[in-house]
C-alpha cells in the first residue's frame, strides 16, 4: 500500500514539477485554420542574466510543426537564443518552414510598451509581421497558411522573478483571428495550455499571462 | 650590395604606399566611410573571407544579394550552411548597398535544402572592418570557456568578417544536459566572441560526433538588431529556442 502510494506521488510530482529550464503558457484557439493572430501586449517582466523572456501572438501549424510569432522579447545579459546573443531586448518576429530551422529577426524596442502585434498570411505571398498596423517583416513562405492561434508567455533559461503581460489591455486590440485574412474576430473561447507556474486568467480580453 | 637592397627596400615601400593609399581611396569612395572589400570582385573576397566550401556562389543582382550553399541533410547540416550563405549575404549586401538577401541551400543533387529571404539591417558593425582579434585569438578564448561549461572545443573556424568571428563546433561532457541550458551555456561559450553584434555559430556535438545543437546570429540582415537562428535534434529539449520546447506540451 505505501509503494503504490508512494509510487503514485513520485508519477504526480513528475508530472507536475515545473521545468527551471524552458516554460510556456497561454492561451490557443483550437481551429487550425486561422490565418493570423494580433492583440496588443503590454506589461513587464524582469529576466535574470542568464535567462530571458517572451510575450507573443503566434500562428502555429501543428502537424506541419511550422510557427509564426510576433511580440516582445528580453534577454539577460549572458543568455543566447535563436533571437540572438545575450542582452537583446525589443520584439522578436521569429518563423519556422515545416520542419526548418528555427529564424528569428530582432527588432529595437522597448518591452511591455503597449504596441498592437500582428501575424498574418497574405494569400500568395506569405506570413507577415505587423506592429500597430504597419509592416514590419515578412512576407516569408513557411510552407503552411493557417494553423491555431496562439497568446504565448515563455521564459527560457533562469526563471524571471517576475511576469506580467496583458493581452488585449483597455483601449487596445483584444486578442483576435481571422480565417478570411480580412475580418478580424475577437477570441472569447480558447484553451489554455500550462507547462508551469503560469497564472492565466479567463477570457474576454483584457486576461493576462503572469507568473 | 647593401646599396642594392636598400634600394629594392625604399621601392618596396613606395609601391605599398600607393597601393594602400589607392585602397583607401576606392574605400571612402564606394563606402561612404565604412571599409568595403579588399577587391574589385567583392563576391570572390566575402567567399574567399569565409573560406567554406559550404557557400558555393555569390552575387549581386540589382539591389538583391543571392548566396548558393550546399550542405548534406535538412537538419542540422543545412542550419549551418544556412548560417554561412546569411553571413555572406550580410556582407555583401553591406559592400554593394542591396536592401535584401536571399539565401538558397541545396545538397549534392540540386534538390532544395532551405531557402530564405531577408531584408538588409541598416546599422550593425561594419562587415569589412578590421578584425580586433586573430584566429588563434578566437580559439584560444573559446577553448577556455568551453572547458568552463563542461565541454571540449573541436574545431573554430575563423572567418574575417564583422571584426572577426568563427563557427565553434563542441562536445560537452553531458550533450543533452548541455542543450537543456543552451541559452546560459552558448552564452558564457561565446563571452565576448558575441558582444557588439558580431556574427557567431556555434554546433553543438553528441559523443558521436552528431549535431544535437545549431545557434547563430548574424547582424546586418533581417530585423534592426540582426537575425539568429537555431536547430535541434529530435532528442533534445534546448531553451535556446523559443517556442520550441517541450513538445510533447506545445499542443494536445
Amino acid at each position: 500500500m505505501l509503494r503504490s502510494i508512494l509510487a503514485m506521488a513520485f508519477v504526480v510530482a513528475a508530472v507536475a514539477a515545473p521545468s527551471a529550464l524552458a516554460n510556456q503558457g497561454g492561451k490557443f484557439r483550437g481551429s487550425g485554420s486561422d490565418a493570423g493572430s494580433r492583440a496588443n501586449i503590454t506589461g513587464s517582466a524582469s529576466v535574470p542574466s542568464n535567462g530571458g523572456a517572451i510575450a507573443t501572438v503566434r500562428v502555429q501549424n501543428t502537424a506541419a510543426t511550422g510557427l509564426f510569432q510576433f511580440g516582445h522579447l528580453k534577454q539577460g545579459s549572458s543568455y543566447a537564443s535563436d533571437c540572438g546573443g545575450g542582452g537583446t531586448i525589443g520584439y522578436m518576429v521569429e518563423r519556422r518552414a515545416a520542419g526548418g530551422s528555427y529564424l528569428c529577426n530582432a527588432f529595437f524596442g522597448v518591452f511591455g510598451l503597449n504596441h498592437k502585434f500582428s501575424t498574418l498570411h497574405v494569400s500568395g505571398s506569405g506570413w507577415n509581421a505587423y506592429i500597430d498596423g504597419s509592416k514590419i517583416d515578412g512576407p516569408y513562405a513557411l510552407g503552411f497558411t493557417s494553423g491555431q492561434a496562439f497568446a504565448v508567455g515563455e521564459y527560457n533559461g533562469g526563471a524571471p522573478s517576475s511576469y506580467s503581460m496583458t493581452y488585449g489591455p483597455s483601449g487596445g486590440t483584444p486578442w483576435q483571428y481571422t480565417i478570411d485574412r480580412t475580418n478580424w474576430i475577437t477570441i472569447n473561447s480558447a484553451t489554455n495550455f500550462n507547462e508551469g507556474g503560469w497564472i492565466i486568467t479567463s477570457l474576454p480580453s483584457p486576461f493576462s499571462i503572469s507568473r | 650590395m647593401r646599396d642594392l637592397s636598400k634600394h629594392m627596400k625604399t621601392k618596396w615601400l613606395l609601391v605599398g604606399l600607393v597601393v594602400v593609399a589607392g585602397v583607401a581611396t576606392a574605400s571612402t569612395a564606394i563606402g561612404r566611410g565604412r571599409p568595403t572589400a579588399n577587391s574589385s570582385n567583392p563576391a570572390a573576397d566575402v567567399l574567399a573571407r569565409i573560406a567554406s566550401s559550404r557557400v558555393t556562389a555569390a552575387n549581386v543582382a540589382g539591389r538583391t544579394v543571392s548566396v548558393e550553399a550546399r550542405a548534406s541533410e535538412r537538419g542540422a547540416d543545412s542550419t549551418r550552411s544556412l548560417w554561412y550563405a546569411t553571413l555572406a549575404g550580410a556582407a555583401l549586401a553591406q559592400n554593394a548597398g542591396a536592401t535584401s538577401v536571399a539565401r538558397h541551400v541545396v545538397d549534392t543533387t540540386g534538390a532544395e535544402l532551405a531557402a530564405e529571404t531577408d531584408a538588409v539591417a541598416s546599422g550593425g558593425p561594419s562587415a569589412f572592418g578590421p578584425s580586433d582579434r586573430s584566429a588563434a585569438d578566437v580559439a584560444a578564448g573559446a577553448r577556455a570557456r568551453a572547458q568552463s561549461v563542461g565541454a571540449r572545443l573541436l574545431s573554430a573556424h575563423y572567418i574575417r568578417l564583422f571584426g572577426g568571428t568563427a563557427e565553434l563546433v563542441v562536445q560537452p561532457t553531458d550533450p543533452l544536459a548541455f542543450v537543456r541550458s543552451g541559452g546560459a551555456n552558448v552564452g558564457a561559450l561565446l563571452g565576448d566572441l558575441a558582444s557588439n553584434q558580431r556574427p557567431y555559430l556555434v554546433t553543438v556535438v553528441d559523443g558521436d560526433g552528431r549535431p544535437i545543437l545549431v545557434l547563430g546570429y548574424t547582424p546586418a540582415v533581417g530585423g534592426g538588431t540582426g537575425q539568429g537562428i537555431g536547430w535541434q535534434a529530435p532528442q533534445a529539449d534546448s531553451d535556446a529556442i523559443w517556442g520550441a520546447t517541450k513538445p510533447a506540451h506545445r499542443l494536445p
